[in-house]
């Protein structure tokens, strides 16, 4: 009888802690160097970065369900934040890492999951926030910005600086950026209004729907996706590319610009911004156009395969 | 795509690496690759690695060709080199491609289609590629078929480099 209940406290003893830890509170703070190296690994879950005007990095919120402890450690400028789960785990989301994490606003940061919602807003530096299935909200980033998803959404709101945003199946929704951008999707969707003035745009069979105000430079590729593009007159420089994706280009108001298009073996060109009409070559049966709208200080060219290409003015 | 002149062909010879429209990010990295020793095989230089052989295949490809007596050669056989350089290039970017799909290991999620966005991206990216190299092999002299070409060449790599990745963060 002794034994059985020695053996009982003993198990007790052994399984408290990691029952402690599953699901357990936290609430940690280490201080940090200035415009500190900070690296956030939450594999489920929800986590949200925000900035304090402290040199100092606090955690705080519920560890994952499988959770087998909270990493939370500085080795000079390096702090490393993760809740270690298994490898392999079941379950759902909301069973995961629920952490508000706060930094202070000028940082390198590193930021990954499998399966986290990220919601970053606020921060200063070097900044790479990647999930594979989780959704990214990023806001009010300044600085080099990485953003990378796979099937998750991204909502993006006034980053500013430089930043490139890489989606597999995600669709990416930016309004109100400045940064000068590249979107590279694969099938998702981008819907976008951004005032950055160098923008590009690359995309495999995901549809673009931008509107770009306030750029100069335009940079288009699509394999089979269209796009849709809102421009001013202000346009300096474009250049567009499909295999068989559409091309549809609207400006504000009449541009300064030299056009060149070519259609290709089965394109077609629209043109409903002048009178000119394509021509088509006797012996590559292909359409092209060139002609110039206002002063002609800039240029357009464009080529497709086999999709369509149209200019026109709102 | 129109065919080019002589004058626009001499053009193309002598421009065709600095007019490749890849963003600089890409040129910087394939600039370190070229002139650096071979970096340790991790996951965000593999891709890098691998654009910058198969630029530097279709740059040593275009130099063995003496531009001078290109002009003077009939056009057929202007062609014929510039579909054998094709046929080299597709190949060593299969390799490539090949190289890294042997370290992405196979598990269930990619062997269904449907759950798969690597998979599916992938499948779009080839059938496309297909139809520029059907059109380039037409029309071989034309610099955007070439641009285009490269670029999704690029884009299928990127996306194998990222599969990997994926598989790492997953730790599987």
């Amino acid at each position: 009888m002794k034994l059985i209940k020695a053996g009982i406290l003993t198990l007790t003893t052994i399984l408290a802690p990691l029952s402690a830890i599953a699901g357990q509170e936290v609430n940690k703070t280490l201080d940090a160097s200035s415009n500190p190296h900070i690296d956030i690994n939450v594999k489920r879950g929800n986590v949200e970065i925000n900035t304090w005007n402290k040199n100092q990095v606090r955690v705080k919120g519920s560890l994952d369900e499988k959770s087998e402890g909270l990493i939370f450690k500085r080795d000079g400028k390096h702090i490393q934040i993760e809740d270690k789960i298994p490898d392999r785990f079941n379950g759902r989301d909301k069973d995961g890492s629920q952490l508000v994490i706060m930094v202070p606003t000028k940082l390198t940061l590193d930021a990954e999951g499998v399966s986290a919602d990220y919601q970053v807003t606020g921060l200063q530096g070097e900044i790479s926030v990647g999930s594979v299935s989780g959704n990214i909200d990023a806001s009010k980033l300044t600085g080099d910005i990485e953003i990378n998803s796979v099937s998750g959404e991204m909502k993006l709101k006034g980053l500013q600086g430089k930043a490139k945003v890489n989606s597999v199946s995600g669709d990416i929704k930016d309004t109100d950026s400045k940064a000068k951008t590249i979107y590279n999707l694969v099938s998702g969707n981008l819907k976008a209004h951004s005032q950055g003035q160098a923008i590009e745009v690359q995309t495999v069979s995901g549809d673009i729907d931008a509107t770009f105000p306030k750029v100069t430079k335009l940079d288009i590729k699509t394999v089979s996706g269209d796009a849709n593009i809102q421009l001013s007159s202000k346009v300096e420089k474009v250049r567009g590319k499909s295999v068989s994706g559409d091309i549809d280009l609207h400006f504000g108001a009449m541009p300064n610009l030299s056009f060149s298009i070519n259609g290709g073996p089965g394109g077609n060109i629209n043109n409903h911004l002048t009178d000119d009409k394509p021509k088509r070559s006797r012996y590559t049966n292909s359409e092209s156009i060139e002609f110039v709208t206002g002063s002609g200080d800039g240029s357009v060219r464009m080529s497709t395969i086999s999709g369509d290409l149209s200019l026109s003015k709102k | 795509m129109s065919q080019l002149t002589d004058k626009q062909l001499d053009d193309l010879i002598n421009g065709l690496p600095e007019e490749m429209s890849v963003s600089p990010n890409v040129w910087q990295k394939v600039q370190g690759e070229i002139s650096h020793q071979p970096k340790p095989n991790s996951s965000k230089w593999v891709p890098m690695t691998l654009v910058a052989s198969l630029l530097l295949t279709a740059v040593l490809s275009w130099k063995l060709f003496d531009h001078q007596s290109l002009l003077s050669v009939p056009e057929h056989n202007t062609n014929t080199a510039m579909l054998a350089l094709i046929d080299n290039v597709e190949q060593n970017h299969q390799q490539q491609v090949s190289q890294l799909q042997q370290t992405i290991k196979r598990v269930a999620w990619q062997q269904v289609p449907e759950f798969s966005p690597f998979k599916k991206g992938l499948k779009e990216l080839r059938q496309a590629m297909q139809e520029v190299i059907n059109q380039l092999k037409l029309q071989p002299q034309d610099k955007q078929l070439w641009d285009l070409w490269l670029w999704m060449q690029q884009q299928e790599l990127n996306l194998l480099g990222q599969e990997q990745r994926v598989q790492q963060i997953e730790s599987i």
